[in-house]
């Protein structure tokens, strides 16, 4: 039940991430301004994303366990990276501004 | 000659390249046009329905390269036109039409059709060297007819030629093989076709006798579609005295026999008038005598009641009952029956009113253009059918009965039955005008002479052998002619009311019931013998036995034979006289009555008027008159429509190349002193004479032939004749999706890109690593822990090549895809035991699962599917025979195979449950997101705490990772922000 709750609580606030970030996102890509979405396709992409996290999140985990490691580091995330050059050059980059910040 | 035969200068290299490549030389050329047409708007502007924005027309332009038949190059300068009988101008310009297009040729009877057949059999023998020669006529006397012609007038030496007419002759093959000239009937021409004893591709000239059977699915049809299938090189000559009865069949005509041309002549023409022997028609329009006036009348009273009811009814228009038309009734009660929403009830009771009105009106058709005996006959017939099922209670048609036990129907009997038992009294006043024009005919005429009656009725024709018979004059010796079909036996009254009787259930009672049956079957043999005696007496009696029996073939053989021989000198026949029988020279043709149809009446006169003058007597009463002149009005009419250009025509090859022009030489043509005999034969003596000259003339010959055949293997193995250029064998249907590309203007295009030629070595070493599409299996690609899934592409050539055959095969030698083999897609996996990026491979894979199979269409189209340089390297440092599986054929894994049993990964587990269950909209899903969405609203607004801002950070990454393989402008926006 707590477990539940919890994905549950955790879902509504990827909810509210990928509103925003849509919300934000549309008028830029929207050069004649004609471009609406549906509800519908904040839930699937809401969905999607939490699909696509839990398997990062999982992936992460093996990787460290890998290493022998208990914590997950940004070197795991780098190795799941480590088809996408361009992204794990933003990824570090994110990782030192937050760390920064 | 023809100005729109096309040369083939205009053509294209690769054009004229398949053409020769085909022998199939036809080519047809589609070009539609459109053109926007002004419509008819609604206030709204748009179109009403119904209208069509544009007009749409295509053209065909056929055009027909070089034949593949050898000619004789010599020969083909001139052309020879036999002088042996006279020239004559139609016969000349028909001829010359005919040699170089397919011409349907309408011309009357006894004007020379077989003459225009002979000369162009004649100059395509000489033209060509091994091309066949057939003529196919639908019965014997005309194919003996056209040997005759072609022995007698072109002498096509008879050594060259066969005659096929029975089905039963053995070595068909050879005969098929060795000779040039056929002369056959359609059926067997189709068959042999079929079973592959005669090639279709040495067919150069085809004539067709009475071409205007070829309709529907007749043998002609068949037998030219089979042609056109293989052979578009051929000559059509067809020859008929009667295109059809109307247009449409005359274009069914022309569509099935590829006519282009149809070169029509009537006996009004200016250049056949001249040659035109003498026919005179005399129309006699005969009234009705007393008799039959009172007996038209007597049946208007019985029927009156019954009219005026189905007057009342709505169901036949009103009209006055002598004028019943039993065509009429009979359509209209189809209609009644046909019509589903009657009730059952009224539907029966209108149906059997319009029977009787349609019996009455036979009748009534009868004893007016008949005569009163045939009509008795029918009527006595029928009434007697209809009493004793009345009586036993079988019918209880109260309306019939009304008319058949009317009153007045009892004086009509007993009137008729006096007249019918005098013999004296003549029953139509037509029987009349036959004995004295016969008379008059015989006494004028020469006594050799020979007359032809025709009707339609076999009654009415024994009628009229009685009547002729009965004058006694000896010059005149009539018999019937009908066709084999046993007459109909007329209602048994007794045999009727017997079986219908009760019967007993005891057994004395079976017993004395079969007791009673032999006795009166031996007591009807008796009988039967009796009148078989009384009428061998008689003078008639063989027709009467005809009549009631039938006549076989061999009883119209012979009887023909003694119409020659002058036994007989008066013919009466039914419609089996009209055409293809050889019956000699006639002078005198009676028409008894008239049909409808003009191209039965064009065939009657026809008989008369061929060799010397003729005349032709139309006996006519009641409406029979205006029916006769409606019918040919319609043909001259449906002549007129012809050669105005109504029908369309199909282009047809022209065989002889457009450079060489013929130049008509004429010519006596000298005939061996043997085939002279054959213009003194009659039908089937030149049927047996050139049977005999075709088979070698000596027994000597036969014999060594025969021995000949022996030594042949027995069972030839069929031969199975193909069109050109086919595929055989087992052919993906992928591969015939894709032939071809669309280049920008949507033209069809081969998938043909050359190749740089590469050393073979390396072919070598990729042979190796190859597998067989089959063994690529799935077990192997379950063990993916290690694995480097290759695609080869040399594989693709593989399958090509088995499917595309040794045709493409030679065209794309392997050589050209070795120089793709260096880019050769061969996809490396890092080892890994992560089980999770099996998904990932098979999904890279099947993304490219639908390049490859487009390639397989296209082989040497590979840029879609190289690989990047930096995967090239990667794989060319890490590849090693040892540890690869090939996989040579992608497995579609999206569809139902093999390989969509292995599980998905939980993460595409979920996303394939994530759409299947929104697609599905599950309320579930439903209540579940929008509880997320309440909690994340709350969120927003700030009612509930936003604790994880870790949240969004992980969701930027992932949509990053999400979108990582588009590179498209707005995404690679994404991966910057």
């Amino acid at each position: 039940m707590d477990q539940q709750k919890q994905t549950e609580r955790l879902k509504a606030e990827l909810w509210c991430a990928v509103d925003k970030q849509v919300k934000e996102l549309v008028p830029s890509l929207n050069v004649k301004g004609n471009i609406t979405y549906s509800p519908k396709f904040i839930n699937a992409l809401m969905s999607l994303t939490y699909l696509q996290l839990t398997d990062i999140g999982t992936d992460l985990e093996l990787f460290a366990n890998h290493a022998g490691r208990g914590t997950i580091t940004r070197d795991d995330l780098m190795l799941l990276l480590r088809k996408t050059p361009l992204l794990q050059e933003m990824v570090s980059n994110l990782n030192m501004n937050s760390l920064e910040q | 000659m023809d100005d729109d035969d096309d040369d083939f200068s205009n053509f294209e290299d690769d054009e004229l390249d398949s053409l020769y490549e085909k022998n199939i030389n036809k080519n047809v050329q589609e070009i539609t046009f459109r053109r926007s047409v002004a419509v008819q708007r609604d206030l709204m502007n748009n179109i009403l329905p119904g209208e069509k924005p544009i007009y749409e027309e295509i053209q065909r332009k056929v055009t027909f390269g070089p034949t593949h038949h050898k000619f004789n190059e010599e020969s083909l300068s001139t052309y020879l036109y036999p002088t042996n009988f006279e020239v004559r101008d139609y016969q000349f310009d028909i001829v010359k039409k005919s040699l170089f297009t397919n011409i349907l040729c309408a011309i009357p009877t006894g004007m020379g059709k077989t003459f225009i057949a002979s000369t162009v059999m004649l100059n395509y023998f000489l033209w060509t060297q091994t091309g066949k020669i057939i003529f196919t006529a639908p019965t014997r006397p005309l194919v003996a007819q056209q040997i005759k012609a072609c022995l007698g007038i072109t002498g096509i030496p008879s050594d060259e030629t066969a005659i096929l007419l029975d089905k039963s002759r053995k070595n068909r093959e050879e005969i098929w093989a060795n000779k040039r000239v056929f002369f056959t009937t359609p059926q067997v021409v189709e068959n042999d076709l079929k079973r592959g004893v005669l090639n279709p591709k040495d067919i150069v000239c085809l004539v067709i006798d009475e071409a205007h059977r070829a309709t529907g699915s007749y043998a002609y049809t068949n037998v030219v579609k089979f042609i056109d299938r293989f052979n578009s090189s051929y000559r059509i000559l067809a020859l008929t005295a009667t295109p059809g009865s109307d247009l449409d069949s005359v274009q069914e005509v022309v569509n099935n026999l590829d006519i282009s041309k149809i070169e029509i002549r009537t006996e009004e023409s200016i250049d056949i008038v001249k040659y035109m022997k003498q026919r005179e028609k005399v129309k006699i329009q005969t009234g009705l005598t007393t008799e039959i006036e009172d007996v038209i009348e007597q049946l208007g009273i019985a029927i009156q009641p019954v009219l005026q009811q189905a007057v009342e009814l709505g169901i036949y228009e009103e009209c006055e009952p002598s004028r019943i038309n039993s065509f009429k009734a009979m359509q209209l009660s189809q209609k009644i029956i046909a019509n589903p929403t009657l009730p059952e009830g009224i539907k029966w009771r209108n149906f059997f009113i319009l029977q009787l009105l349609n019996h009455v009106g036979q009748m009534l058709k009868r004893i007016k253009i008949y005569g009163l005996r045939t009509f008795y006959n029918y009527f006595i017939n029928k009434h007697k059918e209809f009493t004793t099922k009345y009586n036993l209670g079988k019918s209880t048609n109260k309306i019939a009965a009304g008319f058949y036990f009317h009153p007045i129907l009892k004086t009509l009997r007993e009137n008729c039955d006096k007249h019918v038992a005098n013999p004296k009294f003549l029953g139509h006043e037509k029987l009349q005008n036959i004995r004295d024009e016969l008379i008059d005919f015989f006494e004028n005429g020469a006594p050799d002479s020979r007359v032809i009656i025709f009707t339609e009725l076999r009654e009415s024709a024994l009628e009229i052998v009685k009547c002729v018979d009965s004058m006694n004059d000896k010059r005149i010796r009539p018999h019937i002619f009908i066709g084999q079909a046993r007459g109909k036996e007329g209602f048994d009254e007794v045999t009727y009311s017997r079986k219908h009787k009760p019967k007993g259930r005891k057994k004395e009672d079976k017993l004395r019931r079969q007791e009673e049956e032999r006795r009166i079957e031996e007591q009807r043999k008796l009988e039967k013998e009796q009148q078989k005696l009384e009428r061998s007496v008689s003078r008639t009696g063989s027709s009467e036995d005809a009549q009631i029996n039938g006549m076989n073939q061999k009883r119209q053989k012979e009887t023909i034979k003694e119409f020659k021989e002058g036994i007989y000198n008066v013919l009466v026949c039914t419609s089996i006289g009209e055409e293809g029988l050889d019956i000699g020279e006639v002078d005198l043709i009676i028409c008894y009555d008239t049909t409808s149809s003009p191209i039965k009446n064009i065939q009657r006169m026809g008989r008369t008027g061929r060799k010397r003058d003729g005349k032709i007597i139309l006996l006519f009463s009641s409406n029979e008159a205006t029916k006769f002149e409606q019918a040919m009005e319609n043909y001259s009419n449906l002549q007129k429509l012809i050669t105005k250009n109504f029908i369309e025509y199909k282009k047809s090859d022209r065989i002889l190349p457009t450079s060489i022009n013929p130049e008509c030489v004429k010519k006596f043509i000298e005939i061996n002193e043997s085939d002279k005999e054959v213009n003194n034969m009659e039908s089937d003596e030149i049927i047996k004479y050139a049977t005999q000259r075709m088979m070698g003339k000596t027994p000597k010959k036969k014999t060594t032939k025969s021995r000949k055949v022996s030594k042949e293997p027995k069972s030839k193995q069929k031969q199975f004749f193909m069109p050109d250029n086919v595929v055989t064998g087992i052919i993906k249907a992928s591969t015939l999706v894709n032939k071809y590309n669309t280049d920008e203007n949507g033209n069809k295009v081969r998938q043909e890109i050359k190749a740089k030629p590469v050393e073979k070595k390396k072919l070598a070493t990729l042979d190796s690593i190859e597998n067989d599409p089959s063994s690529s299996d799935l077990e192997d690609f379950d063990l993916q822990d290690y694995g480097t899934l290759k695609h080869d592409q040399k594989t693709l050539v593989d399958i090509l090549g088995t499917v595309k055959e040794e045709t493409q095969a030679q065209v794309l030698p392997n050589d050209n895809y070795s120089g793709s083999m260096e880019n050769s897609m061969v996809l490396p996996v890092k080892r890994e035991k992560r089980e999770k990026d099996v998904p990932q491979t098979i999904g890279k894979l099947d993304s490219r699962s639908g390049d490859s199979r487009v390639s397989s269409a296209k082989p040497l189209a590979t840029e879609e599917v190289r690989l990047p340089i930096e995967d090239m390297s990667y794989f060319a440092k890490h590849y090693s025979k040892q540890d690869s599986i090939s996989i040579n054929s992608i497995p579609n894994l999206s569809e139902a195979n093999k390989a969509s049993l292995i599980p998905h990964t939980s993460f595409t587990q979920g996303i394939i449950g994530l759409f299947r269950d929104m697609r599905e909209n599950k309320p579930e899903q439903n209540i579940e997101f929008n509880r997320i969405k309440c909690i994340g609203k709350g969120l927003q607004n700030g009612v509930l705490k936003q604790k994880n801002i870790l949240a969004r950070a992980l969701w930027i990454i992932t949509i990053s990772v999400t979108f990582k393989n588009c590179r498209c402008r707005q995404c690679t926006k994404i991966h910057r922000n």
